[in-house]
């Protein structure tokens, strides 16, 4: 989760200096880029919530017999997971920084380039949802 | 009142009443929920359970929410004014954004066609989000499970994937998975038939992450401060209300998106 949460973080800021830039050079078009940063940051928060899940599973999955197999099994999907969302989260987080430099210039733009935005990040998900895949994959079907 | 709406609220509120009672019963205690979560997880990967079996508390908030919906539509429907009272001023604002978006992003005549779907998903979301604030024994938000999340995700999976066949044929909407041409088209192939199922998945987990993230987070808090009120409602409203509000329209908005590249 720790590892994780930096990819999110790291994007989310990005977004967030991207909207107070458009905020400052064009006063009118701040209520477009907030609009455009809050779903951008949504999405980009997306890696962090994998991390998130696979860390709740983690926690509270009850395990039976715990052989060393198991127990390196159960460590690598939580470093896999961590580092996993480290990359979307930063990625899509640019992506929604972009996304606001334009609607800051082009507001009248505004539902091209947030269907763009989307589109590239759910595309950029991709790795997140390989990661997730294969911790849970190590979480439950790695035995003894 | 006419006698005829009398008759149909009576039924509504009758119905509530069923749904409630059904809570009841099959209450499940909201400290253990922490421990439970798991128990609901792998419920759809059928390991514990087997394949058929039913998370109760889902399906009784789903089927609350359904009922608060048709009570809510019925009544503002009824007695439609050209001068909106309040409440059919604010439906009328969320259906008139949800029109405006969709004519943007898919074009006039189309975006009609799909504002009742894309509008419905958004109402249904924001209101299974919502429904978790109410502090109410057994009244706990539908999308906290995976199951309703998968479920709307692979509805506007199958909505997009459709709509395309439908408007580009089978062998256009084929072609766009080779989209540039020669051998380049024929490797991103693979890359694109996985990366629809990336779509699908990130989908439904964003939306069942957030939810059920910010439920478990409120109960740990809860436990951590002793139960103290102030915590609850401030963590409430911000992990409740605006995160609901910004899931669901990020869930609508994607559903929206995914069908536009797909008819566009």
């Amino acid at each position: 989760m720790g590892l994780g949460a930096i990819g999110s973080a790291i994007g989310e800021g990005f977004a967030a200096l991207s909207a107070v830039q458009v905020t400052t050079r064009q006063p009118k078009a701040s209520d477009d880029a907030l609009a455009t940063m809050l779903i951008g940051m949504a999405v980009a928060e997306s890696p962090g919530i994998f991390a998130l899940f696979i860390a709740i599973l983690l926690a509270l999955t009850e395990i039976e017999a715990t052989g060393l197999v198991q127990a390196a099994a159960l460590l690598g999907a939580g470093i896999c997971m961590g580092m996993g969302a480290m990359g979307p989260g930063i990625g899509e987080g640019f992506a929604a920084g972009q996304a606001c430099r334009g609607v800051g210039r082009q507001p009248g733009n505004k539902p091209m380039i947030i269907r763009t935005m989307l589109i590239g990040q759910a595309v950029s998900e991709s790795t997140a949802i390989y990661s997730l895949f294969i911790a849970i994959l190590l979480i439950y079907v790695v035995h003894g | 009142m006419s006698k005829k709406s009398k008759i149909i609220y009576l039924v509504g509120f009758i119905c509530l009443l069923c749904i409630w009672t059904g809570m009841m019963i099959h209450i499940e205690p909201q400290v253990k929920n922490v421990g439970e979560a798991p128990e609901k997880i792998t419920n759809i990967f059928g390991l514990k359970h087997s394949f058929f079996s039913i998370n109760i508390s889902t399906i009784l908030n789903s089927w609350l929410i359904i009922a608060i919906l048709i009570l809510i539509a019925y009544s503002v429907g009824r007695k439609l004014t050209k001068i909106p009272g309040k409440a059919q001023t604010i439906t009328e604002f969320i259906i008139s954004s949800f029109d405006h978006l969709c004519a943007d992003t898919l074009g006039a005549d189309i975006g009609r066609k799909y504002l009742p779907f894309v509008s419905t998903v958004f109402i249904f979301v924001l209101l299974s989000n919502w429904i978790g604030i109410v502090p109410v024994l057994g009244i706990e938000e539908p999308t906290r499970d995976l199951n309703t999340t998968l479920g709307l995700g692979l509805i506007c999976a199958f909505v997009a994937h459709g709509s395309g066949i439908k408007v580009k044929g089978f062998k256009g909407y084929c072609k766009e998975y080779i989209e540039p041409g020669g051998i380049i088209g024929w490797c991103m192939l693979p890359l694109n038939i996985v990366g629809e199922f990336a779509k699908v998945g990130s989908h439904s987990i964003r939306l069942f992450g957030n939810i059920l993230g910010g439920s478990v987070l409120i109960l740990v808090l809860l436990e951590l401060s002793r139960q103290l009120l102030p915590v609850y409602i401030v963590f409430q409203i911000f992990f409740g209300i605006f995160v609901g509000l910004v899931q669901a329209f990020v869930f609508a908005m994607l559903a929206l998106a995914y069908i536009s590249v797909k008819v566009a």
